[in-house]
């Protein structure tokens, strides 16, 4: 899974000014955790780690959504630059 | 014996005589003949008609032929052609990928597409010493009949091939490199999401099947961060051109159950990969993967996320002990590695890297992953173990694996283990940033030079040659 990004903690604990690194850091391991899980086998362990995290995050970073996706926007990617092109013109031959 | 060598300007059939000219132009051009006659053996007949089969092509294509006769006659003894240093991966078509392959190619090569006006230089999105790969062919390039090469600073040129441009369409499946010439190269797919599970459970048209452009520079930046960055893990001793890459964009299909290849993560930024989907996805269009880039264009759910691969337990693998218990990298996966990428991914990180590297390790039996946390929970972690307390000193050795024991890292780089945890982690090759599959975003644009650490790089190693080499 990708690191959350630096910036974005800092964005969330902006928005939510109780919010601790100590309260990101247990929402990141309930994230972590149900990604070590195999969801063909383990769903009961997944929806459990689901509840706690969507309690977590309703309770203590209600606008995560809102941040997270202002985030994105932000760090969006520029239009492309297209690759370095040189056309050169020939003389046609005689 | 003789040669002529140069284009085939002309071919006229005279029954039962097949007369061609090959030169500069027609009317420099040496005119030489297949002649037909009823005595011939079936091994004259079939030589004869090859040949002339042979000398069709050539000038069709545009390629030059070495024609071999005898000294002071005119008949063909025998034809070559096609000799040329570089090869044209697929048509050449405007803003699709375009991509030539060869070998001994300079770092700095640049691909030169002429015609009898112009001549245009584009500089590619990645250089390997085999392999020049353009994400999107400009429409400065003439649409009809070319000359490529690739010339580099220092006097370095490529034959010349010719080659017809078009303008359209791209292609819905491309073969950017085909990798070994055997029936399951190690193949690594980039596919371009056709529909996402929203967190409410319903299927919705990914974003991304609008922005083809998007699609193709986010591959262009795979490409670069998996084949050219510090950690050399997937092109050392150049493996990366035995491997397969394929890309797969399909803008008519819709959103339903099957074409859905990713899953909003409920209550998070996450995007999620449907690792079952992402095979049978594949198959549909004949292209197989070890490892799965689904690109998306989500704007509410870009975060990465992978499923490692998972090993076909049926079909052959390979021996190793990790601390003594014997394991098996399998030759085959069962579940191809899939990772949800978004398309306006940060360029200044190597996402693509840390989640590959997750991808090409195996679920069931040996999973590379996150360093950033100190979760234990799971199937066997190559990479990450635990003390019974924190305030346990780290053991020397990491883990000994085929007979080979790896120390452990004491410091965890110079992020160190916060407090509390009880992980730890293997070695690492470059102490002095953090491991790929840490945190690599705590430094910013310097973690092109992160590497991995010693275990996991002899760990993905061994995997990838016993699927190279299957």
């Amino acid at each position: 899974m990708e690191p959350l990004d630096p910036g974005l903690r800092d964005a969330l604990k902006r928005a939510h000014p109780t919010l601790t690194d100590h309260d990101i850091d247990r929402y990141e391991e309930l994230l972590a955790r149900r990604a070590a899980l195999d969801p063909a086998t383990d769903r009961e362990e997944i929806e459990r780690l689901d509840r706690e995290r969507a309690e977590m995050a309703k309770r203590l970073m209600p606008h995560y959504a809102e941040v997270s996706q202002a985030f994105a926007a932000q760090r969006r990617r520029p239009e492309r630059q297209r690759p370095n092109v040189r056309t050169t013109i020939k003389r046609p031959e005689p | 014996m003789a040669n002529t060598v140069g284009l085939v300007q002309q071919i006229t059939w005279v029954d039962p005589i097949v007369c061609v000219g090959v030169g500069p132009s027609v009317p420099l051009a040496t005119w030489l003949f297949v002649r037909f006659g009823a005595g011939d053996t079936d091994a004259e007949l079939a030589f004869k008609k090859a040949a002339v089969a042979v000398l069709v092509r050539a000038q069709a294509a545009g390629y030059p032929v070495d024609v071999e006769h005898a000294a002071g006659g005119a008949e063909i003894e025998g034809v070559t052609f096609g000799e040329f240093d570089i090869s044209p991966v697929g048509l050449a078509v405007h803003d699709d990928f375009y991509a030539v392959t060869g070998s001994a190619i300079p770092a700095n090569a640049e691909l030169v597409f002429e015609t009898a006006a112009l001549s245009v230089t584009v500089t590619p999105d990645l250089v390997r010493p085999h392999w020049v790969f353009v994400a999107q062919l400009p429409s400065a390039v003439p649409v009809g009949r070319n000359l490529v090469r690739l010339e580099a600073a220092g006097g370095w040129q490529s034959d010349s091939v010719p080659i017809d441009v078009v303008s359209g369409p791209a292609a819905v499946v491309r073969v950017l490199y085909p990798g070994a010439p055997k029936p399951d190269p190690y193949g690594i797919g980039f596919v371009a999401n056709p529909g996402i599970v929203t967190e409410a459970g319903s299927f919705t048209a990914d974003p991304l099947l609008t922005n083809r452009a998007g699609f193709h520079d986010t591959i262009g930046f795979c490409l670069r961060t998996l084949l050219t960055l510090t950690e050399d893990c997937l092109r050392q001793g150049d493996w990366d051109q035995e491997m397969r890459f394929v890309a797969l964009f399909d803008s008519t299909l819709i959103a339903n159950d099957a074409n859905c290849l990713t899953s909003e993560l409920l209550n998070s930024d996450t995007m999620q990969p449907r690792k079952e989907n992402v095979g049978p996805f594949l198959l549909r269009y004949g292209v197989t993967a070890d490892v799965a880039l689904v690109i998306h264009g989500s704007t509410t759910h870009t975060r990465a996320w992978t499923w490692a691969s998972v090993d076909d337990p049926a079909r052959p693998g390979t021996a190793y002990v990790y601390d003594g218990v014997p394991r098996v990298h399998g030759h085959y996966s069962q579940t191809p590695g899939s990772a949800a990428l978004w398309v306006d991914m940060d360029r200044t990180v190597i996402t693509p890297l840390h989640e590959s590297f997750h991808g090409a390790a195996d679920f069931n039996n040996g999973r590379v992953v996150d360093l950033y946390n100190d979760v234990m929970q799971g199937n066997f972690m190559v990479n990450k173990k635990a003390r019974a307390q924190a305030v346990n000193p780290i053991p020397a050795v990491f883990a000994n694996y085929n007979g080979t024991a790896f120390q452990s890292d004491q410091n965890r780089d110079g992020l160190g283990y916060l407090p509390g945890w009880t992980s730890y982690h293997p070695a690492l090759i470059d102490a002095t940033r953090p491991n790929v599959m840490d945190n690599y975003k705590l430094i910013g644009a310097d973690s092109v030079n992160c590497r991995l650490d010693g275990l996991t790089y002899a760990f993905l190693s061994d995997r990838l040659r016993v699927k190279l080499t299957r």
